[in-house]
């Protein structure tokens, strides 16, 4: 539940920065951090993170591709959506997947029925979709006269978009409207995969791509093993702050937040979860000097709307601690860092390169 | 008309009664009750505004309340209006205690002109005219409706303003648009709270004028001023109030007697025989600048106050040679011989001279 | 029965008595009523023909038929008429309730403050429906069905409307500063409130408020309409039945009593009346500020004071005011729904400041030309 807060933060904070959200930030040009490289030049060993210095910017991850075969829809379907409504979806050939994240549409598109994506929300960056209309305003506003020109057959979405009479307008159309959850975590991961396959009546692709993301996630594990310090002592300590312009909004991110799961996925302590907090908290100066974080994780828009680092470390209590001595500030881009769609286990490499390997 | 009225005073006010201005109000003794405050009072805090007044107002006559700032005037007429409830006694309009009347019927009976005349958007003259026909819509005298506006304005010389708007208009003329209201209204009893205050000498005289001429008509007239010589000039009645209680009551030689109106106001005043009429007229004495201050610049003469110690004291003893009761409205005994002003049983029967 | 004074008997050759009686503006308040109606119906059919839908007018026309059973029905047409009867209209019409329901809410409220500067907005009413309506869905009070949002906003409403009210009289008046500030003061707790409420809510509630603050008329339905419609009756008719008291509350409280107003009564209908009308526009479109300062002010600068006109020309006034900006918000800037506030704003913010500037020198320290 705490994700959905998060989620919901998220949403305040796109209104307010509403045009910076439409525009795509091109992603600050990663500073190499120093490091007391013990043997940089070998190139098989990764200098001690615990010495690394500077700030950090993962890479965009990969666009997700989609499965080797075309996928065959058997049709018509019947769900229960997440709003315990039962819809009946007779044809896949215009489909519009809409959530804050964009995961929807990555998923669409990783099913292999990209092609049939008529529409897209700001958040869906992929290159693929570039061309397709965009159906939201001010971030995370649905439009329904905007949906309804694009005629869809179907509209898979959640409520992270909204307002919900907006879905309601469509449904009163005659178009389909389903429902998923909007939860985001990595243990769930396959199951959105699953639900997204089938409401399009693509059940066995579904398994099969849910199949795929896990061995995927599985191996981004194995390799982040290989980065991270083994022992669970020397673990690097990490908190995922959530800013947002200069004012009021800045959150720590604790357990159940989905933050909990990314830190642990590349190998970090969430010194956050550590502390006892549990979804989102104020960040006040006690809280994160209590924590002393090593490594904070940021959002890249997020961070560049409180003015980069140095507006980060201006921040009451973030220059005492170990991360702020050091600036060691990773951020990566907002629409993907807690996504955690089939791109997931991208997501987590390039985080983990960004932290263990930064300049590589 | 009838007032409390201490009893030590009763011989020299009918003494003095005799002498003129009585002949309405022989007329008017005889008529009808229409307004009568009986032992009211009203007190805010604790503090006693009105206390213990009763008078009549009879039908045919027109009744001046008189007082210095703070005596209770217009807190009197907001009780006679029903605007506020006594803390006790009881108001009765035409017999019926006013408490209990509907505010329309009570619009029926009684009309009043506020001090405060301002209204708040731009209605011209005429429109606030037509809101003093109100309370008979949906009668049958609604069909005097043309008729009672038409006179209304003549008679508060508003016709050529009736289609200015009312809020860009001078005090005076706003204070002549709502008397033009209130006498649309028809009422039998009209209430005025210092009709006078922003008019010119010639409006003045024309406003006070008109009260006499619905007074003839019927209507019974209370109007609350502070010039003393216009209530000599038209009322049938003055009361003068101070403190909240009444300090004497009367025809105007009754009143306005020179060594009361000095103790009252705390001024000394001179009353002479009016040229024309031999009304009284009543004249304050004007103070010397040094009366009013003990800088030396104006008195010049060092020191002054170290004589008494009290800025400004020494100047105001020399003139008036009357001080009033310290902190207190009521007058000193010695003064006007009021001892007690309660229990008013004074009735125009028991003086049939007033 | 009570009788008049009997009237003084003139020789009319004397005096003759002139025509004192209002004369009804009637052909201005025709022409004005007239041209604001022909506005908003030019408005409604601009609105109706814009869009990110693209709809031609013989589009829209063949709908209208369809819609009326006068054409066949056409399944090629079927996302066309979705985008016409799901979203546009029900926009077009709700923006329309809103507007009329802000503009008479806010010439009751200037009629019931003796005040031009009243304004649901400017003082707060509309701040505190929204607390009502953020409780509502926070809580997931739902005991009214599709009321619940409105009518919890309009209890709110009372409340706020009440406390203003008695905090900014004294002695019978309200003073411009201290309407303006009670306005603040209120408006400041509610945002407290709102706040706290969205601190407690879950993230299904949250997602709602913060899409709902944003004051927009997207994801207008038939049901909304058809909840705000009554709310508008109801407070339309109070309004109208109001009309001539709030004439007489114009000179003054007391003044209005003497002339046989039942003062008290009239306050507790306007005022129920001004929540009713401010919750149905705020639980649907959350705060549009300046809406009901404008229009009633415009107005009464172009057929007088008199309620009795100048409530039926707020509502139309309101319609077209919200209508406009709605076309406005949709297609001033390409593919963006601009909040409807920041037009009514953009018009509203001078004219406040030049009101507030005229009775603040007008009056004795602004006693708001009571």
């Amino acid at each position: 539940m705490f994700a959905r807060r998060l989620r919901a933060l998220l949403l305040a904070a796109v209104s307010v920065t509403a045009l910076a959200a439409c525009s795509a930030t091109p992603a600050p040009v990663p500073s190499v951090p120093t490091g007391h490289a013990t043997a940089s030049a070998s190139g098989s060993r990764l200098p001690d993170p615990h010495s690394l210095t500077g700030p950090s910017t993962a890479r965009s991850v990969a666009e997700v591709q989609p499965l080797a075969r075309s996928p065959r829809a058997t049709l018509p379907v019947t769900v229960t959506d997440v709003r315990g409504r039962s819809v009946t979806i007779a044809d896949t050939s215009r489909i519009l997947a809409l959530d804050l994240y964009g995961t929807l549409a990555d998923t669409v598109v990783a099913l292999g029925l990209g092609d049939r994506l008529v529409g897209r929300g700001s958040s869906n960056t992929l290159a693929s979709m570039a061309d397709l209309p965009v159906v939201t305003h001010d971030g995370h506003e649905l439009s329904g006269e905007a949906i309804l020109s694009l005629r869809p057959s179907v509209v898979l979405t959640d409520t992270t978009l909204g307002p919900l009479s907006v879905q309601e307008q469509v449904a009163a159309s005659g178009v389909p409207v389903v429902f998923l959850d909007p939860k985001r975590s990595i243990s769930s991961t396959g199951d959105q995969v699953r639900a997204v396959a089938h409401a399009l009546g693509v059940d066995a692709a579904g398994d099969e791509l849910a199949r795929r993301v896990a061995g995927e996630i599985a191996d981004a594990k194995t390799r982040i093993a290989a980065m991270a310090p083994a022992d669970p002592a020397r673990r690097l300590r990490m908190a995922f702050l959530y800013v947002r312009g200069t004012a009021g909004i800045f959150f720590v991110l604790g357990k159940g937040s989905g933050a909990d799961e990314l830190i642990d996925g590349i190998g970090g302590i969430d010194v956050a979860t550590q502390a006892g907090i549990t979804g989102i908290k104020p960040a006040t100066s006690e809280a994160l000097l209590a924590t002393d974080p090593e490594v904070i994780l940021v959002m890249t828009d997020g961070l560049a709307s409180t003015g980069g680092v140095d507006g980060l470390l201006a921040r009451p209590g973030v220059a005492e601690t170990t991360a702020g001595r050091n600036r060691r500030v990773v951020d990566m881009a907002d629409g993907q860092v807690l996504s955690f769609g089939p791109t997931t286990a991208a997501v987590l490499l390039s985080l983990a390169r960004a932290v263990y390997e930064p300049g590589s | 008309m009838s007032v409390g009225q201490p009893t030590t005073h009763e011989a020299a006010s009918t003494a003095a009664g005799t002498r003129g201005g009585g002949v309405a109000s022989r007329a008017a003794a005889a008529a009808p009750v229409a307004l009568a405050a009986e032992d009211v009072s009203y007190a805010v805090d604790g503090k006693p505004i009105v206390h213990g007044v009763s008078l009549h107002v009879h039908e045919g006559e027109v009744l001046a309340l008189l007082g210095p700032n703070g005596a209770g005037k217009s807190t009197l007429l907001a009780l006679l209006a029903g605007d506020l409830v006594p803390g006790s006694g009881r108001v009765l309009l035409g017999g019926v205690p006013v408490s209990g009347m509907a505010a329309r019927e009570l619009a029926r009976r009684r009309a009043v002109l506020p001090q405060s005349t301002a209204v708040a958007f731009s209605f011209p003259v005429r429109d606030v005219i037509a809101m003093g026909r109100t309370p008979w819509r949906g009668t049958p005298f609604a069909e005097d409706d043309p008729a009672a506006a038409a006179e209304a304005a003549s008679d508060a010389d508003v016709v050529p303003l009736l289609d200015r708007d009312v809020t860009t208009l001078s005090g005076g003329e706003q204070s002549r648009a709502a008397l033009a209201r209130v006498l649309a209204q028809s009422t039998r009893v009209l209430l005025l709270d210092e009709p006078t205050a922003a008019l010119d000498i010639a409006h003045q005289e024309r406003v006070l004028a008109i009260a006499r001429a619905r007074a003839v008509l019927g209507a019974a007239v209370v109007v609350v001023l502070h010039d003393l010589n216009l209530a000599a000039g038209y009322a049938d009645r003055l009361v003068l109030l101070d403190g909240g209680v009444v300090a004497a009551a009367g025809a105007a030689h009754d009143v306005l007697r020179p060594e009361l109106l000095s103790a009252v106001y705390g001024h000394p005043i001179d009353v002479v025989p009016h040229p024309h009429d031999a009304r009284p007229l009543v004249l304050p004495r004007r103070l010397d600048a040094a009366d009013v201050t003990n800088d030396t610049r104006v008195t010049g003469v060092a020191g002054a106050d170290d004589d008494t110690g009290v800025p400004g004291s020494g100047g105001a003893a020399r003139v008036t040679g009357v001080t009033r009761a310290p902190g207190g409205g009521r007058p000193p005994d010695g003064v006007t011989g009021v001892t007690s002003v309660t229990g008013g049983g004074w009735t125009p029967d028991a003086h049939a001279s007033l | 029965m009570t009788t008049p004074l009997p009237r003084v008997v003139r020789a009319p050759a004397v005096r003759p008595a002139p025509s004192v009686l209002p004369r009804l503006a009637r052909r201005r308040i025709a022409l004005t009523a007239l041209v604001t109606a022909l506005a908003l119906v030019a408005v409604l059919v601009l609105s109706a023909a814009v869009g990110q839908f693209p709809l031609s007018p013989e589009q829209i026309l063949a709908s209208l038929l369809r819609r009326a059973g006068l054409a066949s029905a056409d399944p090629s047409q079927a996302f066309a008429d979705g985008a016409l009867w799901n979203v546009r209209l029900p926009r077009l019409v709700l923006g329309a309730l809103v507007g009329a329901a802000l503009g008479v809410a806010g010439a009751l409220m200037q009629g019931v403050f003796g005040n031009p500067l009243a304004e649901p907005g400017v003082v707060g009413v509309s701040s505190g429906c929204a607390v009502g309506a953020a409780a509502a869905i926070v809580l997931h009070v739902d005991v009214l069905g599709s009321l619940t949002v409105p009518a919890a906003a309009f209890v709110a409403g009372i409340a706020v409307t009440a406390l203003v009210y008695a905090l900014s009289r004294a002695r019978g008046r309200t003073r411009v500063l201290t309407l303006v500030l009670t306005g603040i003061a209120v408006t400041a707790v509610a945002n407290a409130a709102i706040a706290f409420l969205v601190f407690l809510a879950d993230a299904a509630s949250r997602d709602q408020i913060v899409f709902w603050q944003l004051g927009s008329l997207n994801g207008a339905t038939w049901t909304a309409v058809g909840t705000v419609l009554p709310f508008l009756v109801a407070g339309l008719v109070g309004a109208f039945a109001s009309a001539r008291g709030l004439d007489l509350l114009a000179l003054g409280e007391t003044a209005a009593r003497h002339v046989g107003l039942r003062v008290e009564g009239l306050r507790v209908v306007v005022i129920l009346c001004v929540a009713l009308l401010t919750a149905a526009a705020v639980a649907y479109a959350g705060v549009i500020a300046f809406v009901g300062l404008i229009v009633p002010h415009l107005f009464r600068l172009l057929v007088g004071p008199a309620h009795r006109a100048l409530v039926p020309l707020s509502a139309v006034g309101g319609a077209l005011l919200v209508s406009a900006s709605d076309v406005a918000a949709r297609t001033v800037v390409p593919f963006a729904d601009l909040p409807i506030g920041m037009f009514t704003a953009l018009v509203g913010g001078p004219v406040f400041f030049v009101l507030v500037r005229r009775t603040l020198a007008g009056g004795s320290g602004g006693s708001g030309g009571r």
